[in-house]
């Protein structure tokens, strides 16, 4: 097996190299497309609102989608955040979804 | 956040930054290299060499898609038999970094070009909502941006190598709650987008309400990651129908 450590496959490469490129695509385009904007008004609004409302929808299905113990250990998590510093809020939530999984939820 | 000051400040300032970037990303560093290492195990299960597998890590670095990709990896490989679907469901999963990117466009506009560039083609959900968020807050600086990215990138491909070379199966990262640790930040950061924009009508409630709706309604109804993409439009949408002119300073 040692001998397979450095191998590069061709067809595994072109692959990866594939899903880089669209990746690279995906990150930049948006980009590109906003620096040739100027956002003034209703769409400077539209691009602002942008950044809570992707956090929201990428965290929405893991929070609350999950099961019973990650939608607990997320509630416990905001709650601790309106307390706490950011850190101890994230040991909350960690530590509280180890636990409720541990007692089965 | 002029960073062209005298000498010896600007060195001790951009030292300072680089520390408070790495400490900011530190927390969901802790939280991601476990998946680093999973996705290295996993690779090497599916018949990539290691350094293969460091090299999707080092390239594509998105691990939502490489999860998704090592899952459809099938032996042997050739582009008619899952290679083009990898590449295509790639795409798709990292659909939502079209709208983090322009959305992050306005925030590093007085960073350096070359430096600016780095970051939006190696931007992450994680290096980039906090990257947002300090925007929000004291504002971003070239050393604060590099001092965040720099170890995040670079974890992410050391640990792939270590769990391909180790072999050693870590164990599932859920087991201690390291899958948590992403949603737990981003819902912290959540928190801060809503109190950072102090607004007396609630449009960011709003728009937060919305996408959390828009979110739950098109991951039921339709498969794969479109629920990301529908949401922060939707999310958008509603923050555009929410804009009235007398609603803040407008600079030219």
């Amino acid at each position: 097996m040692t001998q397979d450590i450095f191998t590069l496959g061709g067809v595994t490469t072109a692959v990866i190299l594939g899903m880089a490129a669209v990746t690279l695509a995906t990150r930049l385009s948006g980009y590109a497309l906003a620096r040739r904007i100027a956002f003034h008004g209703r769409l400077k609004a539209a691009l602002e609102a942008m950044p809570a409302a992707i956090l929201t929808a990428i965290v929405t299905p893991l929070i609350l989608l999950e099961g019973p113990a990650e939608a607990i250990a997320g509630a416990l998590t905001v709650l601790a955040a309106l307390r706490l510093p950011t850190l101890a809020a994230i040991a909350v939530g960690v530590a509280s979804v180890v636990g409720l999984r541990l007692i089965g939820l | 956040m002029n960073t062209r000051q005298t000498h010896p400040a600007l060195e001790q300032s951009a030292r300072a930054e680089a520390w408070r970037g790495f400490l900011d990303i530190l927390p969901l560093l802790g939280g991601a290299a476990p998946f680093a290492i999973l996705i290295g195990s996993l690779a090497v299960d599916r018949g990539l060499t290691p350094t293969e597998a460091v090299l999707m890590s080092a390239t594509v670095y998105a691990g939502g898609a490489q999860f998704i990709a090592l899952e459809q990896w099938a032996e042997p490989l050739t582009l008619a038999t899952g290679g083009l679907s990898i590449i295509a469901a790639t795409a798709l999963v990292n659909l939502r970094h079209v709208l983090m990117g322009a959305a992050l466009a306005p925030h590093v506009a007085r960073l350096p070009r070359r430096k600016r560039l780095f970051f939006v083609a190696i931007h992450t959900d994680e290096t980039w909502a906090i990257a947002l968020r300090r925007s929000a807050g004291p504002g971003l600086t070239t050393p604060y941006v590099m001092g965040m990215i720099i170890p995040f990138y670079l974890q992410w491909w050391l640990f792939t190598g270590l769990g391909a070379v180790s072999g050693a199966w870590i164990g599932d990262p859920a087991q201690y709650g390291f899958d948590f640790v992403f949603p737990a930040a981003f819902l912290t950061l959540i928190l801060g987008f809503w109190r950072a924009i102090p607004d007396a009508l609630g449009r960011q409630s709003i728009v937060i309400a919305v996408s959390l709706g828009v979110a739950l309604a098109v991951h039921s109804l339709v498969e794969g990651p479109w629920y990301i993409f529908s949401a922060g439009l939707a999310g958008a949408a509603t923050g555009a129908a929410l804009w009235k002119p007398e609603s803040g300073p407008e600079p030219a």
